[in-house]
């Protein structure tokens, strides 16, 4: 159980934790004290304290000059920051550049969906996945020091990614 | 109102089964989908709304393991009925407190629970009792195959499916185990635990989630990350974490009988006349004995109480469920003496020495 780091009285309730270029920071607050900093109840706490409180810049505004808006759903970026829920899918293609660090910041660097697919999409991802499984497995091989079995698995590992970069 | 049947039977995450349930409630695992078609929820009117309700209980209906199941209307309900879908842990806070049409569809046993227009447009919910990750997850992989054969998701090829919050992007997978931890709590060393867990990218809470209070020494813990790796390995990361903690649990229980057994038994036993005896109870008190009792059940200091009862009775003294289960509104203070009562009741039988 933590205790309130800003009245150093209360049990802490709302705990935030921040991690930016794999520095953690961990702030525990009270109800109370959460609520006097801004930090709603109302709201996943862990999420927006992520988002806004990441590598956010004041003069980001100023340098670009301008917001980037979706047309589809008319968010735009600085209204996303704030409230850190997109207005619709499309957002994630019209605020790509900005995103995708924002994305690998929360994400552990992580960027590239690996797991299961809609039916009827694409099968790129069961690709992509056994390109990750095959990287596994060969990485397994030459611990095991299977030489043999880890140069096959290499020219299926190239052979995938070939086929992949088409 | 279909929900006044829920009330008779507690669902099945709180029979206390399934592996390692004596400190594992409940594993869930919950998959968030977008209708590509659709603005985000956060960005649509009621009409549309309604619209997306409609569409996702028809494409429900079309497959097999989704046409059985039970779909709670949210809109028209009490504040005190939406409270007690909470209590239940079959819809979130969010959802609760969310406008417009919004529902959940809900089978039987409770181990599978759609919520509509929450944050997303589905959440799709699987809990079941004891570490049962992958169990939890097969129950709703299905389902969301056969949804996605009749509903166009948002999906991207490589960031995978698309989320209002960039925080659930690529598998949309939040997995989740809620534990019972008296023994790192008395031991002085959850501070430690979930120092680790967090350096895992895991996030704790308590028992009813964001930023809600850990009462009873209970604690639920999930994943942060959710692209990169498959909704397997997620799943696999998550119980390998929890196995250490688990085992650490379970050694400074072990440790705790070692060093001062009179002191822990004592804990129990005072715990458990005062649940046998109390006219006038608060949750919060309540909820703190409930561990302890639990707790003595574990360690064979109460053999004859069944875990499930005391499972039971976490959720069942909680406000919603009181009221429903005495049929009736009751301010706080009358609250605390229908729980009390309900509590005596509930141990009635059970845990009699000899
Ligand atoms: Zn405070
Ligand atoms: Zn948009």
């Amino acid at each position: 159980m933590y205790i309130c780091q800003i009245c150093n009285k209360n049990p802490a309730t709302v705990h935030l934790t921040d991690i930016h270029n794999n520095v953690k920071k961990e702030l525990h607050m009270c109800e109370e004290c959460a609520g006097k900093k801004g930090f709603s109840i109302k709201h996943n706490i862990n999420i927006p304290g992520m988002i806004s409180s990441g590598d956010e810049q004041p003069t980001e505004k100023k340098k670009t000059g301008k917001d980037i808006t979706c047309n589809d759903c008319g968010m735009s970026w600085s209204e996303f920051r704030a409230n850190g829920r997109f207005g619709c899918a499309k957002d994630y293609e019209a605020f790509k550049e900005k995103l995708l660090p924002l994305i690998s910041d929360i994400q552990a660097n992580e960027m590239e969906h690996v797991g299961k697919h809609p039916a009827g999409a694409e099968n790129q991802s069961s690709k992509r996945r056994e390109v990750i499984e095959c990287r596994k497995q060969l990485r397994e091989a030459v611990e095991r020091e299977a030489y043999e079995e880890a140069a096959k698995l290499r020219d299926k590992l190239k052979e995938l990614e070939d086929e992949m970069s088409k | 109102m279909p929900i006044n049947n829920l009330v008779k039977t507690p669902g099945q995450w709180l029979m206390g089964e399934g592996p390692q349930s004596d400190i594992v409630l409940s594993s869930r695992v919950r998959l968030a989908r977008n209708l590509a078609r659709h603005h985000f929820v956060g960005r649509v009117s009621d009409t549309e709304k309604r619209e997306i309700a409609d569409e996702v209980r028809d494409a429900l209906s079309t497959t097999s393991s989704g046409k059985d199941l039970l779909y709670c209307d949210l809109e028209p309900m009490t504040s005190l009925e939406r409270r007690f879908l909470v209590e239940r842990h079959l819809i979130s806070r969010e959802q609760e407190r969310g406008g417009g049409a919004r529902g959940v569809a809900v089978n039987k046993d409770e181990t599978v629970a759609i919520m509509v227009n929450e944050e997303d447009h589905l959440r799709m919910q699987g809990i079941m009792s004891g570490m049962q990750l992958h169990e939890t997850f097969s129950a709703i992989d299905k389902l969301d195959d056969e949804l996605s054969t009749v509903l166009d998701y948002a999906y991207d090829d490589k960031l995978g499916y698309l989320t209002a919050c960039p925080t659930n992007v690529g598998t949309g997978m939040r997995v989740s185990v809620m534990l019972h931890l008296p023994g790192l709590v008395m031991t002085r060393h959850i501070e430690k635990a979930f120092r680790a867990v967090h350096d895992h990218r895991l996030t704790v809470r308590g028992l009813y989630g964001e930023g809600t209070e850990a009462q009873g020494e209970l604690y639920q813990i999930s994943n942060q990350i959710t692209i990169g790796r498959s909704e397997t390995e997620i799943i696999e990361d998550l119980r390998s974490m929890m196995d250490g903690v688990i085992e650490y649990e379970r050694k400074s229980r072990e440790r705790l009988m070692e060093v001062d057994a009179a002191k822990v038994e004592d804990r129990v036993w005072r715990a458990y006349a005062t649940l046998q005896h109390a006219r006038v109870i608060s949750s919060e008190e309540a909820m703190s004995h409930l561990s302890s009792v639990r707790l003595g059940v574990c360690l064979g200091i109460l053999p004859k109480i069944d875990m499930h009862t005391i499972n039971q009775v976490f959720v069942y003294t909680q406000p919603a469920h009181l009221q429903r289960v005495e049929g009736r509104e009751l301010e706080a203070e009358a609250r605390d003496v229908a729980r009390a009562g309900y509590i005596r009741e509930k141990l009635k039988g059970e845990g009699k020495v000899n």
